[in-house]
């Protein structure tokens, strides 16, 4: 087994066996029922048309994998460094980047988990309605680059900052400042800036293309091409930054 | 000759009670005002279903058409808007807008277009003497009830806003989130994972 | 031949000087006891060594290679044992050998893990996670895990801490059987002398990030101030005895005399006792204690 495949297994391993992994998807499930529940409680959201109800589940879904993607990138280093754990592993022969990587691998699985946790209830929500596999694929490739931007970014800030609660910090501000955009009103989305901070925030991205795809069936992927070129683009980058800054990686 | 022309019979247009003027925005209301007031000073002129068109004493005439058929709520019909220029001259930097009123009896109220038309205004550079101009509105249909639709039209050479008579439409209803089937996932998915968690913990302790 | 060379290292905190041209050199089968209170930096000389922090100036050697590279080939041959007791608690100990085995590519088969657990003693029958292990059980591990590769050289950072009388005599027992069978290099940090005193052949003393003394651990019971019993055969007087150069008297009681002799060698200063006709008969070299020997050089600090 590489070494990259043992240290996602044991990040894995430590989602399912630890209070403070099995509790994040605990807490997304209820979030999630959370947002089930007003959709046949609440009178306005109980009207929406079925791809509304799943677009704005599917954004739920997102920001929840963006807080995983910033808890779970503080924690693999920093969080290590508190808790006293990294010493041992940074003495192993097991290069910096191999290290890094295995953790994003494991932040990825992490967001496969909560996917798979969430589709029971894209289904409830909009198996009557319209688009479903579609929206189900689009989640998926939009939430695993997001991942894989937002996973990058923390564990490169988890590597270079000593404190895992100033990571944290520092990681809940960038996600607050990636989800700005998108609760802008669309007039002002529409201008020239917010277009340009649109395509400028992988959130605002991936919301769109989920807009595009789930509300507006544009689900080609011709029509999402621009889209899913820009999202790589970010993944690229993302993973270049992870890459140099954990070329070296101190205590 | 009549100084207003009228495609079609207006004895088949559906023309929403007196009531609804007061809850309806102003270029609605003054738009069903005009319609009722020409309607009873010329009962026997023509009109279409759903389809109206204004005095041509103006400048400018606008209508809008909306879908035939049933029409469902999800679907995204597309609205035909046309501006005529009845003038002798050309007409420059028309803009064009979109309102929508819903007209459930005692619920009567205008509706934010913002869920509902990504394209919610055009503009129209330019309208020579006599031109006619086609626009389609795509319409997503998110909520079901009666409705009225209309088009304003501005001319930045006169201060009158010109706006069509209402497109009156019906969004049959469609079940949007099944209850029978989201509550048992909201319920038990948290309750799998909390058992899960317990299980899983105990053989660690 | 030397496996660890370091020449006038220098390392900085937020401009706060911590080692300050810091030079000593590990010999290939040393059990070397690198002393000294806390803060004085043992902890990040070592850090340094590993490649774990990048240093501000200097030469570290450490088997040939320049540690900076942090060459995977030389840490197959290296392992540590951390000071700090982060253990992946949720994990049984057998998990957790097996997790670093895999980091160090060989995988565990459970021979082996039995026989690292037994040789740490600990039983490798038990299924608790590691949360539930003491202190001491938790250090044992952590010796454990530094035999995983079967290193060359081994850094035990206060390897005794939370033991007890019994499983500190345990530990020493398996390092200095470590060292004699496998020829294993140990550098023990450590503020226990009598860790130091049981186990290491040489010793460097750090204060104040910097390196104090360095060299054998008989020679450093000897080499600075040694102190010296004088018989006479008649009581003499201790103005006598003080107007001897670099003979200071301790106690006197009866006709011995307690003294340090101040870099002179023993020779001389009998000569000069002799020359003023005093009646000496016996001088007895006394063994310094390690303890006192560290309270010198690290000006008693703890």
């Amino acid at each position: 087994m590489s070494v990259l495949a043992t240290i996602a297994k044991k990040e894995c391993r430590e989602d399912v066996f630890t209070v403070r992994g099995m509790g994040l998807y605990l807490a997304a499930a209820l979030v999630l029922s959370g947002f089930g529940l007003l959709l046949v409680g609440n009178t306005e959201l109980s009207l929406l048309d079925n791809a509304q109800a799943v677009y704005m589940m599917a954004g739920i879904i997102l920001a929840l994998a963006g807080l995983i993607a910033v808890v779970r990138g503080s924690d693999g280093f920093a969080g290590e460094r508190d808790r006293e754990t990294l010493e041992a592993v940074l003495v192993t022969p097991v290069s910096g980047d191999g290290l890094a990587f295995g953790k994003l691998g494991a932040i990825i699985v992490s967001w496969v988990l909560l996917y798979l946790l969430a589709i029971p209830y894209i289904w409830a929500v909009g198996s009557s309605g319209q688009n479903l596999t579609s929206s189900l694929l689009y989640l998926f490739i939009s939430g695993t680059a997001l991942m894989i931007i937002f996973g990058s970014l923390m564990l490169s800030l988890s590597i270079k900052m000593k404190s895992f609660k100033g990571v944290m910090s520092a990681g809940l501000v960038l996600l607050l400042f990636a989800a700005v955009p998108v609760a802008l009103g669309p007039s002002l989305r529409q201008s020239a800036v917010g277009r340009i901070l649109d395509w400028l925030n992988p959130f605002a991205v991936s919301m769109n293309m989920l807009d595009a795809v789930i509300v507006d069936s544009q689900s080609a992927p011709g029509q999402q091409f621009l889209s899913l070129l820009v999202l790589s683009g970010y993944v690229v980058i993302a993973a270049w930054i992870l890459w140099k800054s954990s070329r070296r990686i101190e205590l | 000759m009549n100084p207003f022309k009228f495609t079609h019979d207006v004895r088949k247009a559906r023309i929403p009670d007196h009531s609804l003027c007061a809850s309806l925005t102003w270029c609605a209301g003054i738009n069903a005002f005009l319609f009722i007031f020409f309607s009873i000073i010329f009962p026997g002129t023509a009109m279409a279903e759903r389809y109206i068109d204004i005095p041509s004493s103006e400048l400018i005439s606008v209508s809008l058409k909306a879908p035939a058929g049933p029409l469902r709520m999800g679907e995204v019909p597309i609205f035909t808007g046309t501006i005529t220029n009845r003038s002798t001259k050309s007409l420059k930097g028309l803009v064009v807008y979109l309102s929508l009123v819903s007209l459930q009896p005692g619920h009567e109220h205008p509706v934010d277009l913002e869920d509902w038309s990504a394209q919610k205004a055009i503009r129209i550079a330019s309208l020579t003497p006599g031109q006619e101009s086609d626009h389609e509105w795509k319409m997503r249909l998110i909520k079901a009830g009666p409705f009225g639709a209309a088009l304003t039209i501005v001319d930045p050479e006169s201060n009158q806003p010109k706006i069509s008579p209402l497109a009156i439409f019906s969004i049959a209803p469609k079940p949007t989130v099944i209850s029978g089937r989201i509550l048992p996932v909201i319920i038990g998915m948290p309750l799998f994972l909390a058992g899960l968690f317990l299980v899983l913990y105990r053989t660690r302790r | 031949m030397n496996i660890i060379e370091v020449e006038n290292l220098q390392k900085k905190f937020h401009g706060k000087e911590v080692l300050r041209d810091l030079s000593l050199t590990v010999g290939r089968g040393d059990i070397y006891g690198f002393l000294g209170p806390n803060g004085s930096g043992k902890t990040t000389t070592l850090r340094i060594m590993l490649g774990l922090l990048a240093k501000d100036g200097g030469r570290i050697m450490v088997m040939g290679q320049n540690v900076e590279l942090q060459d995977p080939e030389i840490r197959k041959k290296v392992n540590m044992l951390p000071e700090s007791h982060g253990f992946y608690s949720w994990m049984r100990s057998t998990e957790y050998l097996v997790y670093f085995g895999e980091l160090y590519g060989r995988k565990l088969d459970k021979s082996m893990r039995q026989y690292l657990l037994e040789l740490v003693g600990l039983d490798s029958e038990d299924t608790r996670s590691i949360r539930q292990y003491s202190r001491g059980m938790k250090q044992r591990l952590g010796i454990a895990r530094t035999l995983i590769n079967d290193p060359e050289l081994v850094f035990l950072d206060e390897p005794t801490n939370g033991l007890d009388p019994k499983g500190r005599r345990d530990i020493h027992d398996l390092l200095k059987r470590l060292n004699k069978e496998r020829s294993m290099t140990i550098v023990l940090s450590t503020h226990i002398l009598d860790d130091v005193e049981h186990l290491c052949n040489r010793i460097g003393i750090l204060s104040k990030g910097k390196m104090q003394y360095q060299g054998s651990l008989n020679e450093a019971e000897g080499v600075h101030a040694p102190l010296y019993r004088f018989y006479f055969e008649r009581e003499v007087e201790r103005k006598n005895l003080a107007a001897i150069p670099g003979v200071h008297v301790l106690s006197q009681d009866k006709g011995w005399v307690h003294c340090r002799l101040d870099k002179n060698s023993p020779d001389k200063a009998v000569a000069a006792l002799v020359s003023r006709g005093l009646p000496i008969s016996q001088v007895v070299r006394e063994n310094q204690e390690l303890e006192e020997i560290y309270l010198h050089y690290t000006g008693g600090a703890s």
